[in-house]
């Protein structure tokens, strides 16, 4: 067998399209000398090959595989299969309600939520009104600060009647030196 | 199928979020309607209406334009057999949604509540719950300014009161729209 002719058998063998014979004359060949250096992998491989004997599969063995292969069609499987496809129903009908309310609350405004009025004269009117109400109860609220506000001005006034306490007794000790002074030029 | 579920939990969670509304929205939108209550509001659009009204007085335009909405909800209590308080159930429900306390005004009859919400160290809302004879809960909504708020009343002439008389006309027509009372 020529070189080109087991390249080609070769070729045809790694792609499992090699007869029965055409794959002993390989074996064959790789066993002689006569291996050309390039297909030096490919000798090791047959020569390996060559000592792994591959077992016959039994008579039973169609039968076991069969078994193996067959779809389970116990009625535990049949039910969780079901269960699968109804949850898998059920999520989505889920996600599509939760769309629907997610939407719902952001787009829809409550009924109360419309201009009472339509007329922008009696709305500003009623803001008026509003505004005015509240500011009253506001001012009746902050009635109660003049007080804070005197509690405040306590310690100003404290200063005050301080220093004019010190200014008062500095004047009165003058007065009294000047009273000294005046008693000893009589006495003199 | 472990992504789907991940997902609907996930869009469930981000629904429960959306879902959880504000103490007033809800106390307007569980009352408004009903027997016995009487709502007004004053949409954003109507405050952009009223911002250009009265150019020249600047004071006004620009509380105006800080404005975003009024409501108003009161309880009638001569139709209500028993009054429903929702005043005390909203000023329960307040300081869990972030609303803190601003002024409590008590006299011998009536209990008037202030509260505001701060947004970002702005005050966003002004909520005003006065008790007594039947509740009435006033919501400011915009970016609020307190002291122009209660100079109002100053500012709050004769002239703009004129047209409270004819408030009070329409009123009585308007009221078929937003009290359930009359509607029914």
């Amino acid at each position: 067998m020529d070189l080109k002719e087991v390249k080609i058998i070769l070729s045809r063998y790694y792609e499992g399209l090699t007869t029965e014979e055409e794959e002993s004359a390989l074996v064959e060949y790789f066993a002689g000398d006569d291996v050309a250096e390039e297909l030096y992998i490919d000798r090791e491989w047959f020569r390996h090959c060559g000592d792994i004997k591959v077992p016959e599969p039994g008579e039973d063995f169609s039968l076991r595989l069969s078994a193996v292969a067959k779809p389970d069609n116990s009625l535990s499987s049949r039910k969780s299969i079901r269960v699968i496809r109804y949850s898998r129903i059920a999520a989505t009908i889920a996600l599509l309600i939760s769309g629907y309310l997610i939407a719902q609350s952001i787009f829809s405004k409550p009924a109360y939520m419309k201009d009472t009025y339509s007329d922008p004269q009696m709305a500003m009117a009623e803001v008026h009104r509003v505004l005015a109400e509240v500011s009253l109860n506001m001012k009746k609220g902050a009635e109660g600060l003049p007080g804070l506000r005197k509690l405040g001005e306590a310690p100003a006034a404290l200063s005050t009647f301080k220093s004019a306490s010190r200014t008062a007794a500095k004047s009165i000790e003058a007065l009294d030196l000047k009273v000294k002074a005046s008693e000893t030029e009589v006495k003199k | 199928m472990k992504k789907l579920f991940i997902l609907i939990i996930l869009v469930n969670l981000s629904a429960s979020v959306w879902a959880q509304k504000n103490p007033v929205d809800e106390i307007f939108e569980k009352y408004s309607g009903k027997d016995g209550f009487t709502t007004v509001y004053i949409s954003p659009k109507m405050f952009s209406i009223l911002s250009g009204m009265n150019a020249e007085d600047k004071e006004y335009k620009d509380l105006m334009s800080r404005l975003k909405s009024i409501r108003i909800l009161s309880e009638n209590t001569d139709s209500l057999r028993v009054p429903t308080q929702f005043g005390k159930e909203l000023l329960r429900r307040l300081p869990a949604a972030g609303y803190e306390d601003l002024m409590l005004v008590k006299d011998q009859k009536n209990e008037v509540r202030f509260m505001i919400l701060e947004v970002k160290g702005r005050i966003a809302e002004l909520v005003m719950v006065s008790g007594g004879e039947g509740s009435t809960v006033v919501s400011i909504t915009g970016d609020l300014d307190l002291k122009t708020i209660a100079g109002m009343s100053d500012k709050t002439g004769i002239e703009q009161l004129k047209d409270l008389d004819k408030v009070d006309k329409k009123d009585d027509q308007k009221s078929s729209v937003t009290t359930g009372e009359k509607k029914n």
